[in-house]
């Protein structure tokens, strides 16, 4: 049963002069990118904020589930209409509004796409470093509620780190102001980093004021190949125990360099059993320092063999290449469990061992591959759930891997959120009385519940 | 209640790496437009199976250029452009009716008082009808495509380019057959003349086949797999017939639709074979001009102009894929060429007749930088992108000459 009636539908209508009800165009928005379907009961269009407010002034009047959407590109169902509802689309706000120079920041509306952004602030001589492997699609509004992370994190943070200021409108249609324009600022609570990652559950981003750094002078990129994950892992603790803090350090193992291309820059030799892709950026000759430390370290390493990249070209083949592992990795088989868990780096030895022992000890397809300058790993089960005993044994799996990420003193998720797909696990990170504060701030927000229902807090999403 | 969608390996995963090239979502921004949405659509017929009479849902299969950009950057390599393409098929001819409908409903918002549209619109048919054969694909574009607050009608010439061309088959060591494509045959004759002209001066004489069909892509692109058939079938017999070593094409889309044919025809054990032959003899005229009739001190390098290069989608992405032609241009050091090499024109053939509106905005993307550019000639290797050219550029009240490459080169040989 849709959960908005006529005389809803009407006042939607004139609220906003785009409203999509066919069957038709739902189907086109009952998924983000975990492939699962809840189909919506409407998908409107605001323009302006004003729009987004009358909106959530209706839907707390009417009681009926708003669930904000940017580019539908989220990895834990985000925004996925759980409990029916109206999917407020934001990408006909995607105005960059501002790109101050003096004072490095931008304003921006939340459907513009981080790609995008990149590439006007770049060229302006500016940088904005959060660049999710979504980005040439992902927008900022999404980025920011999800707080998105990315290859760069371990140098230069991730979407948290860039947010200063955001207007949001909550509940009821009130539009809030957070943070600040300047460098500093201690006013009151600080709600912009409160709401950055709250996953569209606590209010509608309408703008978004980032910080910008200026763009790096030059940037170096090298793939490492070691004839073990434990040695490439224990290498990348070694260069940051150095003081060498590379743009990116992106690991990948075995099972993970076997989906990449063969025309891959350099090749890949036989024996890797793990790689890292190592970028640098800076002042030229400080780039080339670091790089050439990098090359004689690694090679003290047993390194199989190192490539440097020659050009933007072969650069850009080898992002490629990452980027094209996880959807790569269904060569495995039809059905991901993909969890983006975060341990210290200097634990990861630790972790690649146990995924080693659960892998021998079930049999299960398991993939690492991620952000090994943060400790950020995307763990991944390849597996066909229709067999019931893969399904079981996955979710042993899953639970002795949550459970050993924070044992090594890490989190559940680095960037991909809570969502739908990780709630059952939310009591094992947050203590009881913390999520009591959580639950509270949430009614805080919007007491009756309308706002992206279902998501991050554990119980049934319907 | 969570039902798991059921499409993986090899199919899409809803990641949404489409959406950062697709065409008409930069303009549109709807979910539908793109190949994930597509795909959605093509799933939910498990469970809905009777979406596809829902007219939303023909609307939505309408809305794809098949340019191909979505399957060239899809980390899964989905074959959208075939879906889609299929999908039609299935929906065909229902969706043709409702291709159509869709530009005579674009038609009375326009005002025009119905018996100017309908007479205006039964003098071109018969004009048209006389000229063009029956089996042509440019019915589907004609009269339509003059009307609907369109500035730009193509002139039709009075003969056919292939009537009039005269081959002695002594002319040539090579067979060379140049299938030049409705487009080159009737309106845009200057561009097979340019490359009859060019081959000649390197002592080579093609053959021009009198009873070429159109190469069927329009009907193929609108899911009319009868007529499309029907025009692969009658050109591979006349093809067959002349037995050539090489096949040329000016227009990249009959290019691509001729690379088309084998899988059209795979289970037609009569033309399968042949068929395969033929698509492989199959070259893009630049490309061959490049490699085979380029010596430069035969060339006056040294003219100075601007030009805008577009490189048109069925050269850009799929069997036909060329790199830019930079080697052409390479030898004019005093010729600036600005390539538009990473979006669709937004004509997409019968798209431009059914979507007008998106398909001049999908078109207007490039006008900023147009403008900015003190622009000479527009250069395109394909008929529809041609014709999007002149079309784009008049709404804006610009006119600069859009021409085939190998015009454009014809002049500067000695």
């Amino acid at each position: 049963m849709s959960s908005l009636n006529k005389t809803i539908i009407k006042q939607l209508k004139s609220i906003s002069s785009k409203l999509l009800m066919s069957e038709s165009d739902r189907r086109c928005y009952a998924y983000d990118a975990i492939n699962l379907q809840y189909l919506p009961d409407a998908i409107i269009f605001p323009e302006s904020e004003e729009e987004v407010s009358q909106i959530l002034s209706l839907a707390n009047d009417a009681e009926f589930p708003v669930i904000p959407r940017g580019a539908g590109s989220g990895l834990t169902g985000g925004a996925l209409a759980v409990q029916g509802g109206l999917i407020v689309a934001l990408t006909r706000m995607n105005q960059i509004l501002n790109i101050d120079m003096d004072n490095l920041i931008a304003d921006v509306q939340p459907g513009v796409v981080t790609g995008i952004f990149h590439q006007r602030v770049q060229h302006q001589g500016l940088f904005y470093p959060p660049d999710p492997s979504s980005s040439a699609y992902s927008t900022l509004g999404g980025n920011v509620a999800e707080c998105a992370g990315g290859p760069s994190a371990v140098k230069y943070g991730v979407t948290r780190d860039y947010v200063l200021g955001l207007n949001v409108v909550i509940p009821g249609g009130a539009i809030i102001h957070t943070g600040v324009r300047t460098a500093k600022g201690v006013v009151g609570y600080d709600l912009t980093r409160l709401i950055t990652g709250s996953e569209g559950t606590l209010g509608i981003i309408t703008q978004i004021t980032l910080k910008l750094i200026p763009y790096p002078k030059s940037t170096q990129t090298m793939a490492v190949f070691y004839p073990s994950m434990h040695q490439a892992a224990e290498n990348v603790s070694e260069i940051i125990r150095k003081g060498l803090i590379p743009k990116t350090i992106e690991y990948l193992d075995h099972a993970a360099i076997a989906c990449m291309p063969t025309d891959f820059p350099g090749g890949i030799p036989d024996l890797a059993k793990a790689m890292l892709i190592i970028e640098v950026d800076g002042p030229p000759d400080q780039v080339n320092n670091e790089v050439s430390q990098l090359i004689e370290m690694v090679q003290n390493f047993q390194a199989i063999s190192v490539f440097r990249s020659a050009d933007s070209r072969q650069t850009q083949s080898i992002w490629q290449a990452r980027k094209a592992i996880s959807p790569a990795l269904y060569k495995y088989a039809p059905d991901k469990i993909n969890e983006d868990i975060v341990v210290p780096r200097s634990k990861i030895p630790e972790f690649v061992d146990k995924v080693d022992e659960l892998r021998q000890a079930t049999g299960l397809t398991m993939i690492t591959f991620g952000h090994a300058g943060d400790g950020n790993i995307h763990f991944t089960i390849m597996l066909n759930k229709s067999d019931a005993n893969a399904q079981k044994k996955a979710d042993i799996v899953i639970e002795s891997i949550f459970d050993y990420t924070l044992e090594l003193g890490g989190t559940l998720s680095g960037e991909h959120g809570i969502g739908i797909t990780k709630s059952a696990y939310l009591e094992k990170e947050i203590d009881f009385q913390t999520l009591i504060l959580m639950r509270q701030i949430k009614k805080a927000f919007d007491p009756k519940g309308i706002l992206n229902p279902g998501k991050i807090f554990p119980g049934n999403p319907k | 209640m969570i039902s798991e969608s059921t499409s993986y390996a090899g199919k899409c995963i809803r990641c949404g790496a489409c959406m950062s090239i697709c065409p008409i979502y930069q303009v549109s921004q709807d979910e539908s437009d793109v190949a994930r949405g597509k795909m959605a659509l093509f799933d939910c017929q498990k469970d809905t199976p009777d979406i596809i009479y829902d007219a939303r849902f023909k609307e939505l299969i309408s809305r794809c250029l098949l340019c191909g950009a979505c399957a060239n950057s899809c980390p899964n390599q989905v074959p959208t452009c075939g879906n889609v393409q299929a999908m039609r098929q299935q929906l065909s001819p229902s969706l043709l009716e409702n291709m159509m409908m869709t530009s005579l409903k674009t038609l009375s918002k326009q005002n025009l008082p119905g018996q100017v549209f309908q007479k205006t619109a039964s003098i071109f048919q018969k004009y048209f009808g006389k000229k063009i054969p029956d089996q042509s694909g440019m019915h589907l574009r004609f009269p339509i495509s003059s009307m609907s607050g369109r500035k730009y009608t193509p002139q039709l010439q009075s003969h056919a380019f292939a009537d009039q061309y005269v081959y002695n088959e002594k002319d040539s060591a090579k067979k060379i057959l140049y299938f030049t494509g409705c487009g080159a045959n009737y309106f845009f004759q200057e561009t097979a003349s340019a490359l009859t002209e060019i081959l000649q001066a390197n002592h080579i004489k093609p053959i021009i086949p009198k009873k070429q069909m159109c190469c069927g892509l329009p009907f193929f692109a609108a899911g009319d797999m009868m007529n499309a058939l029907q025009a692969a079938r009658k050109n591979i017999d006349i093809i067959k017939a002349i037995a050539p070593d090489i096949i040329l094409t000016t227009c990249a889309s009959c290019g691509a639709q001729i690379n088309q044919w084998p899988d059209l025809l795979r289970n037609d054990p009569n033309y399968y074979p042949l068929v395969n032959k033929i698509a492989k003899y199959h070259q893009d005229a630049t490309q061959f001009v490049l490699n085979n009739c380029c010596q430069k001190d035969g060339i006056n390098t040294k003219i100075q102009e601007s030009l805008w290069y577009h490189h048109p989608c069925h050269l850009r992405f799929g069997r036909t894929q060329l790199p830019l032609p930079t080697q052409l241009f390479k030898m004019f050091p005093n010729v600036i060429v600005t390539y538009s090499d990473n979006q669709c024109c937004g004509n997409g053939g019968k798209f431009q007749i059914s979507h007008f509106g998106l398909s001049m905005q999908i078109f207007d993307q490039r006008m900023e930088i147009f403008k900015a550019k003190n622009i000479d000639r527009v250069l395109t290797g394909c008929i529809g992108c041609q014709m999007q050219f002149y079309e784009g550029m008049l709404q804006q009240e610009f006119s600069i000459p859009v021409m085939h490459p190998l015009v454009w080169l014809k002049d500067k040989f000695r």
